[in-house]
């Protein structure tokens, strides 16, 4: 027996190599995973490199915008250079310091609005692939944070979480092609899934046909599942493309987050909105955008294939400007 | 016992080299600016084994490279293993009948293998069922992530090379250490 393992030894490694990916690839994909003793092993190595390197890179960034920046001036202002240099870096330090309180102010805002309990935290690294788009954020279990929670800040949902570390948790964003999150139009009540496209779009699944969507329809979450709460924006529809045939339409949204400038989030630890509270949010929400004095956009029949995209500028503006 | 000391450090010092270069790859080169020539850097190390290791020990380290990726990514569990491990069984393949002999063919090899790592993934994900949203993407990002991989191969295999001497892991290496060590020993 042995004599035969040591004959097929190559063949028996060969088939071994090929069987644990293929066993280990999850077919469902969309289930949370939790962190195993050994993943946490491994992520007690990165994780601190990762808080560095995000510092140091913070640090640079902050330093270039606070100091090299300035350079110029101070060349062009040698009499005054010491207290030039002084007053301008507390004027930026004290504007940070306003755009981080306007920021936390939004957040606590939101939080308040929507009833629902949070913890903050910060985003500290990214996917390491570019096909997904996932985020790490510095608060984990400790903090009360488990799997499946729905992750969201001012602008509407971010995602949710994957997994969590004691100090670490993984979120996939609503842009990542494995997410999905159910929502639905808010003027038409048309029912979709959210899922990830490209870096900046998402699209909007098993939206029916006859659906009455338009551009610039505003997406909020429908709250099923019990993950997202009810009513939270998740996107401004960008473009319809409906054929004459089939059950479905293409919807193509822009997420109302900006991801590229994502800094604090939200996670939900707990959910608590009636449907009352939820009918006065969407109000508000209609009210705001229609406050904004956005145009509305008209869509052809639904006889002939066609595709219908938003003016430049009005997809972000209009949702729900035309409420029924 | 020094070399046996070393030796022993060469495969968890390749893990700790993977994670570090994931660490970059998380924060350095996700920065929006140049997240579009984002470069995988596993694939390398990928390559290096298959060329520079044995079988077992080549195919293990593979399948930690590809553990290492997705506890650092949010991609379905298993896609990096089979992805990387399709690219070393097929970079020790063809190692098997072709060699590289100057910096050009080795810029050819980082291209290849980047071309061949976003298709093996963009497969996986169609036999998912998920490759729908992701061919475009693929498509888009193909280019520009072949070239950079095309680049910097001939940095990083330098740095691993010199890892492998440091760890006299490279055979050659090995003999100048023993050979030094003797010159020691000779009486003046």
């Amino acid at each position: 027996m042995l004599k035969l393992i040591k004959q097929y030894r190559f063949y028996l490694v060969l088939l071994l190599f090929l069987l644990i990916p293929v066993l280990s690839i999850d077919s469902t994909n969309r289930t949370p995973r939790d962190y195993r003793f050994y993943d946490k092993a491994a992520l007690l190595i990165t994780t601190p490199f990762q808080v560095a390197i995000h510092w140091t890179l913070d640090t640079a960034v902050t330093f270039y915008e606070n100091y090299l920046a300035l350079w110029k001036t101070r060349e062009e202002n040698l009499s005054l250079i010491d207290e030039n240099r002084k007053l301008v870096n507390t004027i930026i330090n004290l504007r940070e310091l306003e755009q981080e309180n306007i920021r936390l102010r939004n957040l606590l805002q939101f939080k308040e609005n929507y009833k629902i309990q949070t913890v903050v935290a910060r985003m500290i690294a990214k996917d390491v692939s570019s096909e997904f788009r996932a985020i790490r954020i510095n608060r984990g279990s400790k903090n009360g944070i488990e799997p499946n929670m729905a992750v969201i800040n001012s602008e509407g949902v971010i995602g949710r979480v994957l997994r969590v570390t004691d100090s670490t948790a993984d979120v996939v964003t609503i842009l990542d092609p494995l997410s999905a999150v159910d929502a639905y139009i808010m003027r038409s009540r048309a029912r979709g899934i959210v899922e990830g496209l490209t870096d900046a779009l998402c699209q909007l699944k098993f939206a029916l046909r006859v659906d009455d969507i338009q551009p610039g329809d505003l997406l909020l979450s429908s709250g099923l599942g019990g993950n997202f709460p009810k009513g939270i924006p998740v996107g401004t529809v960008i473009k319809v493309m409906r054929k004459s045939f089939g059950i479905t339409q293409k919807v193509e949204v822009k997420p109302s987050v900006d991801f590229s400038k994502l800094e604090e989030v939200l996670v939900v630890t707990k959910v608590d909105a009636s449907p009352a509270h939820v009918a006065l949010i969407e109000k508000g929400l209609a009210e705001a955008a229609s406050a904004k004095g956005a145009a509305a956009v008209k869509v052809p029949s639904t006889s002939a294939d066609h595709d219908v995209k938003a003016p430049v500028g009005a997809a972000a503006d209009r949702p729900g400007a035309t409420h029924p | 016992m020094k070399v046996r000391l070393l030796k022993a450090l060469n495969f968890p010092g390749m893990i700790v080299i993977a994670l570090l270069m994931l660490t970059l790859q998380s924060t350095l080169f996700t920065n929006q600016t140049i997240a579009f020539f984002q470069p995988d850097m596993m694939i390398f190390l990928v390559l290096w084994v298959a060329i520079k290791r044995d079988f077992t020990e080549g195919g293990i380290l593979t399948l930690l490279f590809g553990y290492c990726v997705e506890l650092q990514s949010g991609a379905p569990k298993g896609l990096f293993l089979a992805d990387y491990m399709l690219i070393f069984l097929t970079a020790r393949f063809l190692n098997r009948n072709f060699q590289i002999l100057n910096r050009r063919s080795l810029i050819l090899v980082g291209i290849g293998a980047a071309l061949f790592s976003r298709f093996n993934v963009l497969f996986i994900l169609y036999l998912l069922n998920k490759a729908e949203n992701q061919w475009f993407h693929t498509v888009q990002l193909l280019a520009p992530t072949a070239i950079v991989h095309g680049i910097l191969i001939p940095f990083v295999f330098r740095f691993l090379h010199r890892f492998d001497i440091w760890s006299l892991k490279n055979p050659d290496a090995e003999h100048r250490y023993e050979r030094d060590f003797y010159l020691d020993e000779e009486p003046i």
